[in-house]
């Protein structure tokens, strides 16, 4: 992990020159110009004011409703005859929307509150970001302890965001640069959707993935439903119907639904009244296409078991794909070996029961002013397969 | 993993049903579980991709689910409210 300190200096330099109160006080940056007081005292005071005004009595600083994105990352407008500061531009800035661009979910701010970058290397395991805690790990090597705020070591800046009711939070972390290496592995865990914010640029070789194989849910979305119940989340797979003392027969559980509808389980077919409706397909009503709240996919129904034969064992739904946020100031290149997966689980194995159905895809949301999928990348947020009936 | 939907569960015993593929690039709803005494799971629906930029984005690589979908959609890097 190369840990960098750029913003440290940077930071530094402003504080020692202008005597400013805090390193990202970006109102700030811009002293103002052009008044009849001295040039030390009126850039004192625009800096001290935000850059509300100037010393009296001189000609106005800017005229009409200029807006004006500047070489800094900021972007001010004339109000009232003075320039004023609006602040950091993280994703860029458009004069003829006279608007700065920022991040979807997350404060504009946040984008700078790292000050170092992270580099996946090839081999040697997966690199592991923990978005409940904000640990990140290799081999069982910890390479940014939990905790939120700027690690001392890595530059790596970390914390938690609550979204809505019955959404997952968010795990943000933040850096100035982001390199997946070919054949390197940078693998989200935990209860909290992850949300990478980069204030340069990112390149991926290697693989990057929210994705979940089973039961439980990569990270922001939901958890497959246990034996004989739903699948978790707000369009989870439906179980199917019950069986009674005797029966031998049971249908599948509904696969969970995001974008899509979720598959129906398989109706079992046994003489009535053995016989029982798969249950429902998950509906496709979920997230937005905005993907704001980011939200990942929900969880397949369980399988249910036949009677009382102490035999079946229905499998668990699979658990709902992750949901993945990558912002940046610069650019996004997903090369010709690069991926990002998000894929939903499948429906787990079942003995003399139906099967159970599959997770549905998660979220993937990609933005800088310059995004690159070159031939050969992938990005996929696919469901899971559902799980098979069995009877030997 | 790409395009290639997940395969549903292989069925054990002729009395059992496979269960549905997940859904995958073009197609954007999960497959139903097949009917039989002890029936196959439903596969799982397509998640969503969004790609927000201030240029047409390049777009060469492999997408699932694909843009037919609806499920992708490229959009413009929301800005702040002066």
């Amino acid at each position: 992990m190369e840990a960098r300190r750029p913003w440290t200096l940077s930071c530094g330099v402003v504080l020692l020159a202008a005597l400013a109160p805090a390193c990202f006080d970006w109102g700030a940056y811009e002293p103002v110009a052009g008044t009849t007081s001295t040039s030390g005292e009126g850039a004192g005071g625009a800096a001290g004011q935000g850059g509300s005004g100037g010393g009296g009595g001189g000609l106005p600083d800017c005229t009409g409703d200029a807006f004006e994105c500047l070489s800094d990352g900021t972007a001010r407008e004339c109000v009232g005859g003075n320039w004023q500061s609006l602040g950091p531009c993280p994703l860029g800035c458009d004069e003829g929307e006279r608007a700065c661009s920022v991040p979807s979910n997350v404060g504009a701010e946040q984008v700078g509150e790292g000050t170092g970058a992270a580099d996946v290397p090839s081999g040697g395991g997966d690199t592991i970001f923990d978005t409940d805690t904000g640990e990140i790990t290799v081999d069982g090597t910890v390479l940014r302890p939990a905790g939120e705020g700027v690690d001392g070591d890595t530059g790596i800046a970390f914390a938690t965001q609550a979204q809505g009711s019955g959404e997952p939070g968010l795990g943000v972390f933040a850096m100035t640069g982001l390199t997946v290496q070919a054949g390197g592995v940078l693998r989200g865990t935990g209860a909290n959707a992850l949300v990478l914010l980069v204030s340069g640029d990112v390149q991926i070789d290697g693989q990057i993935t929210v994705a979940t194989a089973d039961h439980q849910a990569g990270p922001g979305g939901f958890a497959g439903g246990a034996v004989g119940t739903a699948g978790d989340g707000p369009c989870a797979g439906q179980v199917g119907t019950g069986t009674y003392p005797g029966d031998n027969c049971t249908s599948g559980g509904g696969g969970a639904g995001y974008a899509g509808q979720g598959g129906p389980g398989g109706a079992s077919d046994c003489t009535a009244p053995d016989d029982h409706s798969g249950g429902s397909g998950g509906p496709a009503t979920c997230g937005t296409p905005e993907l704001v709240p980011l939200v990942g996919g929900s969880g397949g129904a369980g399988g249910v078991v036949a009677g009382t034969n102490p035999a079946s064992q229905p499998g668990p739904g699979g658990g709902g794909g992750g949901a993945l946020q990558i912002s940046a100031g610069g650019t996004i290149t997903v090369s010709g070996t690069g991926a990002i997966h998000a894929g939903g689980g499948g429906g787990g194995e079942a003995n003399e029961a139906g099967g159970a159905g599959g997770g549905s895809g998660g979220a993937l949301l990609l933005e800088a002013p310059v995004v690159t999928i070159a031939v050969g990348a992938v990005l996929a947020a696919n469901g899971g397969g559902g799980g098979a009936g069995d009877c030997n | 993993m790409s395009d290639t939907p997940a395969t549903g569960g292989t069925a054990n015993g002729e009395q059992s049903g496979p269960g549905g593929d997940g859904a995958a690039g073009t197609q954007g709803e999960g497959q139903a579980g097949i009917v039989q005494d002890n029936a196959g799971g439903g596969g799982g629906a397509v998640g969503r991709i969004r790609i927000n930029s201030s240029s047409t984005p390049t777009v060469d690589g492999t997408v699932s689910p694909a843009d037919a979908t609806g499920a992708f959609t490229l959009g413009a890097i929301q800005l702040a409210e002066s």
